[in-house]
């Protein structure tokens, strides 16, 4: 039945630990039929598991031939598979003594329990999906956000394989122009140079967006860094909180009683973001406090958005400025906070700079929505397209940073005549990084690194 | 009844090269060939080397062979393709006399020690318990060796054909090798059934020289031998013209007496050398097609026409022919024809060309499914030293990928294995960048004095030769340059700008342009050195970001190479293997996954496999 020799078999609970109206258990391996068939009884009798087909039954316990379950379960015949190999999956009603029960029913039969992530793994080893399609795998079970899982479900489908395959032909067919004029120089073919040097460069151009996607990617996998920054005193712990919706940060009227970065994670429309609150940046009167301002600073590096808070019960003061000073050239969002108190904020140094600010009260919770709007259309741009390739892995990113250098290189020796021996070298390195993100070249390093990744992984 | 080491069947210039190898390590070697007036014949062009092959020369040279002395001492016209390709793709190609070259390789034949000649037409082979240890002539001679290298050329089961004539030959004029090719199959080997072509001869008094474009050989000739000191032959020209339409409509009149297009061949042909009917009817729309008259040699008035190799009928030759520009009156004196012939798939072989089925069997040349000379005898080279080994009870000699095109080739022989001729390219290497037909030497001639193949006055010499570029390099970093007004004159006669800073010699080298021979002029120590020290080292300096790079890369792939895979694998125990993929691993028996990672159909993921599959085991 199977088409594979010396594989075990291995099985495992597929659906999240935790109270589920079905959990799914995968059996996978060249046992997989006679387990099932052992297992499971027909409702109506059937007595024979067609690939493919869904049955309703019960799993019976092997040994005291009880029914343990009410179930659906099929068979699927090897290699139209996830893996590849024999796979049977059963449908259980919920409950994890229930599917505990059942898998160990399914370990007494011979299978094993598999390791984190061995099913796709499997499924990479027989050829089902390439490297990448396997570790968007991993990222879809990591997932938080709806964002992140539509980027690794783009990945699962393979576009960002069919990309770069794309790509790594373009490149092939340069190489190939190349190399015939290297090894059959004496047979008088033509070379169309101007037609690789423009093919070339469209080939550098899209490998330049994909890694511009990177940006995005990333944020999207590690969520976008907003800082929320001000003057000291300006309400600063309660945004933060007021955006939270829960009590975090401690919130005293005395100044600097935030001693350090507090930082935790909201979703807007499927985005991660990663909320900071510093400690002002002021002087500071004692060490601790500097110790949290030095780290401010960092982090204002690192900030994707800044919230520059002002507080509007007061006037326009030189420490607003100052903070002004230390972000003007960051991505800000002015936020005008308490506004239910009477209002003494001068807005002209605003309008002056530019800045339409966003007013709210963080105690009352007035206008904190209307952050989150801002927030996201900053980061996402105003009704802007989201690209359709994102890599959010920073293997991938090297690599094709290292093929569009050599692509760059390549075409400059083109362009200044240089030996075209050396534009073949460059262009042979492009579809080797290239291949390093397909799996198709393969150091074992690489390979490692990623079934490590397996291994902590599901 | 006669015992030997080494016993070579075929003196073509693989056998030739394997005799003389071996015979050199100390083996006492018996060559036996169908016809001992054809040692060393040129059955096709009269020329060696040329683009990639012209590498398998150099590394024949370096290692001792007979190839690249013989092209010197025979050669009539010398060129270096791909000048402006790069320095490692540059490619040299000699025009030899054909007579010359054969008398002179027979002739050295004949006075190597230890290395015996006798004609014959070997029969079977002698195998006990698979292991062989003799051949049988067709009339019963019988001779023991105790290792056997076959070199069968186009022999084994030879079928010419021209037009829709066909006869047993091993060559025009020779006896085919038919029993043998019977024998190999009954021990068990796969054989298969290639096909190869050559061109009409001309006679040269029937061409109209004035009418085509003469292409003169370089001056001065470069040789192929590292050893070589001077080109003592006149040097002669080669002549271009081109096909045209009418020569095109003559040979498509033709086609319906084609073996080719008839079926009646059966053999797959080069499809990088392909015959003329096989262009016009793939390239309907090219207009015409270069053809190189080439001199059969000083003393003889055939010219050999490139690019015209063809299998049709003697008529449908002779209209072709005297449709193209100059040759308008032109008379054939041996007719194009095709050849058929029994080869055995390669991937039967060890790198050391010893086959996994029979030990101590090697194999060489055409029989292994290659074209070319050059090709064969680098093969030769190889079976006669692993042979001389097997019989001294040393290791295998393997060249690495990253060493050698000669490496690169039985690497792709024994891994992929053929399904046409093979022949070599410079895009088949991919570490191409370092292996330069300029380095071979130094690449490995000390690998082969290791082993007790090249002389000791060789070896001396590239020692020297070593020791010469690192004291160049040593002068070039220590000089230095500062920024004065004497400097600035200096350099400003050189076509260079002034410096700010002080610079080392070394660092004006990388400027473009800038050679050893102009810094001459600054640093007289730098006077007395050759011509090819000065071009190694200009090399190293120039391009050394490439080469780096280019070792990176070996380093890379090293890691796999690395890991040996024990010979006695199970691959059926590996899980994640396809049924399909155990098979071929089993077949191949792979050396290293190195190795294993370049068999077709063995992907990345099974790669990945195996390794799980070795550090569950421990055994890497």
């Amino acid at each position: 039945m199977s088409m594979e020799t010396g594989v075990d078999t291995i099985c495992a609970i597929s659906t999240p630990q935790g109270e589920g109206g079905i959990g799914i258990i995968r059996i996978s391996g060249s046992k997989a039929h006679d387990i099932l068939k052992r297992l499971f009884r027909f409702k109506r009798d059937k007595g024979e598991l067609y690939s493919h087909r869904l049955y309703l039954g019960y799993i019976i316990d092997p040994i005291n031939k009880k029914e343990i379950d009410e179930v659906f379960a099929v068979f699927m015949d090897a290699p139209n598979t996830y893996t590849r190999e024999d796979v049977a999956e059963i449908y259980s009603h919920g409950g994890l003594a229930v599917q505990q029960y059942i898998l160990s029913c399914i370990l007494r039969c011979g299978a094993r329990l598999a390791e984190p992530g061995e099913f796709t793994k499997r499924a990479f080893l027989n050829g089902r999906i390439d490297l990448l399609q396997a570790e968007s795998v991993l990222d879809i079970i990591q997932s938080e956000t709806e964002t992140e899982l539509e980027t690794a479900l783009s990945h699962l489908k393979g576009i960002l394989s069919q990309r770069i395959n794309n790509i790594r032909d373009r490149i092939k067919d340069a190489l190939v122009e190349i190399e015939t004029q290297i090894d059959f120089s004496d047979e008088d073919i033509p070379i169309d140079l101007k037609g690789i040097i423009s093919r070339l460069k469209e080939t550098k151009k899209e490998l330049a967006s994909i890694i511009d996607s990177f940006y995005e990617g990333r944020a999207i996998k590690s969520g976008f860094e907003v800082l929320i920054l001000g003057r000291t005193n300006v309400g600063k712990s309660s945004l933060l909180n007021a955006l939270l919706l829960e009590e975090k940060a401690i919130v005293t009227p005395i100044p600097g009683t935030t001693r350090d970065i507090i930082e935790d994670t909201i979703h807007i429309k499927g985005i991660k973001i990663k909320l900071i609150d510093t400690a002002g940046l002021r002087r500071p009167k004692n060490l601790a406090e500097d110790m949290g301002i030095e780290r401010a600073k960092k982090k204002i590096e690192d900030a994707h958005v800044i919230l520059w808070v002002l507080d509007g019960s007061e006037g326009y003061k030189k420490e607003d400025n100052n903070v002004y000073n230390a972000i003007k050239d960051k991505n800000i969002i002015a936020v005008i906070n308490k506004i239910d108190l009477p209002q003494k904020l001068n807005e002209g140094p605003l309008i002056e700079k530019g800045i339409k600010p966003v007013k709210v009260s963080a105690l009352k919770n007035i206008g904190i929505d209307n952050i989150k709007t801002h927030i996201y259309q900053n980061l996402m741009g105003r009704g802007r397209k989201r690209r359709p390739v994102i890599i959010t892995n920073l293997r991938h990113r090297d690599a094709l940073v290292r093929a569009k250098d050599s692509v760059e290189k390549g075409l400059k020796n083109l362009i200044e005549s240089e030996p075209l021996e050396f534009v073949a070298f460059e262009l042979n390195d492009a579809l080797y990084n290239l291949g390093l993100i397909t799996g198709e070249t393969c150091p074992e390093e690489i390979l490692n690194t990623i079934f490590e990744r397996f291994c902590i992984g599901k | 009844m006669d015992t030997f080491d080494v016993i070579v069947v075929g003196a073509g210039h693989a056998g030739c090269e394997a005799a003389l190898a071996a015979s050199r390590m100390g083996a006492k070697t018996l060559l036996v060939t169908i016809n001992i007036d054809h040692i060393a014949f040129m059955s096709c062009n009269p020329a060696v080397g040329g683009i990639g092959k012209g590498h398998l020369v150099k590394e024949i040279d370096a290692l001792d062979g007979e190839m690249a002395i013989n092209t010197d001492t025979a050669g009539i016209q010398f060129r270096i393709l791909n000048m402006k390709k790069g320095p490692a793709v540059r490619s040299t190609r000699i025009q030899t006399d054909k007579m010359r070259y054969a008398m002179r390789m027979k002739a050295r034949l004949e006075h190597q020690e230890n290395l015996y000649i006798r004609q014959g037409i070997i029969e079977r082979l002698i195998v006990e318990d698979k292991e062989v240890v003799g051949i049988e002539t067709r009339w019963g001679e019988r001779f023991y060796g105790r290792a056997i290298i076959l070199t069968t050329g186009t022999f084994l089961n030879g079928l010419i054909h021209i037009g829709l004539e066909h006869f047993e030959a091993g060559r025009m004029g020779d006896f085919p090798s038919v029993g043998l090719s019977l024998c190999l199959k009954e021990l068990g080997f796969q054989i298969g059934r290639l096909k190869t072509g050559t061109c009409p001869r001309l006679d040269g008094r029937t061409i109209d020289f004035t009418r085509l474009e003469a292409q003169e050989s370089d001056d001065p000739p470069r040789p192929f031998s590292f050893l070589t000191k001077k080109i003592k032959n006149r040097l002669v020209p080669c002549y271009l013209t081109y096909t045209n339409m009418t020569t095109h409509e003559a040979i498509m009149s033709g086609l319906d007496r084609s073996p080719l297009y008839t079926g009646k061949i059966k053999g797959t042909g080069v499809r990088y050398c392909p015959s003329i009917e096989d262009k016009i009817v793939r390239f309907r729309d090219k207009e015409r097609h270069r053809i190189f008259i080439e001199p059969e040699g000083l003393d003889t008035v055939e010219y050999y026409p490139n690019g015209l190799a063809t299998s049709l009928p003697l008529d449908i030759q002779m209209a072709m022919l005297r449709s193209i520009r100059g040759l308008e009156n032109v008379e054939i004196t041996r007719p194009g024809y095709a050849i058929e012939y029994d080869f055995v798939y390669p991937t039967q072989l060890y790198p050391t060309l010893e086959t996994k089925l029979i030990k101590n069997l090697y194999l060489a040349g055409q029989i292994n499914g290659t074209t070319g000379y050059e090709e064969a005898a680098a093969q030769g080279l190889m079976a006669g030293i692993n042979a001389a080994l097997r019989v001294k009870g040393g290791d295998g000699f393997i060249l690495g990928r990253d060493e050698s095109y000669i490496g690169v080739m039985i690497d792709d022989l024994v891994t992929k294995g053929v399904d046409e001729p093979y022949r070599m390219f410079t895009s088949r290497a991919e570490n191409r960048l370092l292996l330069r037909e300029d380095n071979a030497d130094l690449r490995l001639t000390e690998k082969g004095y290791a082993i007790g193949l090249v002389s000791k006055k060789r070896y001396d010499m590239v020692v020297r030769k070593k020791k010469k570029i690192e004291k160049t390099h040593d002068i070039l970093r220590s000089v230095k340059l500062r920024p004065t007004r004497q400097t600035e004159d200096m350099l400003r006669d050189m076509g260079l700008g002034g410096i700010k800073n002080p610079v080392t010699l070394e660092d004006l080298l990388k400027k473009p342009g800038i050679t050893i021979a102009q810094l001459k002029r600054i640093e007289e120590r730098l006077d007395g050195i050759e011509e090819d020290i000065a071009y190694q080292v200009e090399l190293n300096v120039k391009y050394h970001g490439y080469k780096d790079r280019q070792i990176e890369m070996i380093n890379r792939a090293k890691r796999l190479e690395e890991k040996k895979i024990p010979q006695d694998m199970r691959y059926d125990e590996v899980s994640g293997l396809s049924r399909e993929m155990v098979e071929k691993l089993t077949r191949i028996r792979p050396l290293s996954l190195g190795q294993a990672s370049r068999i077709p159909g063995i992907t990345p993921a099974a790669i990945t496999a195996l390794l799980i599959h070795f550090k569950k085991q421990g055994v890497i």
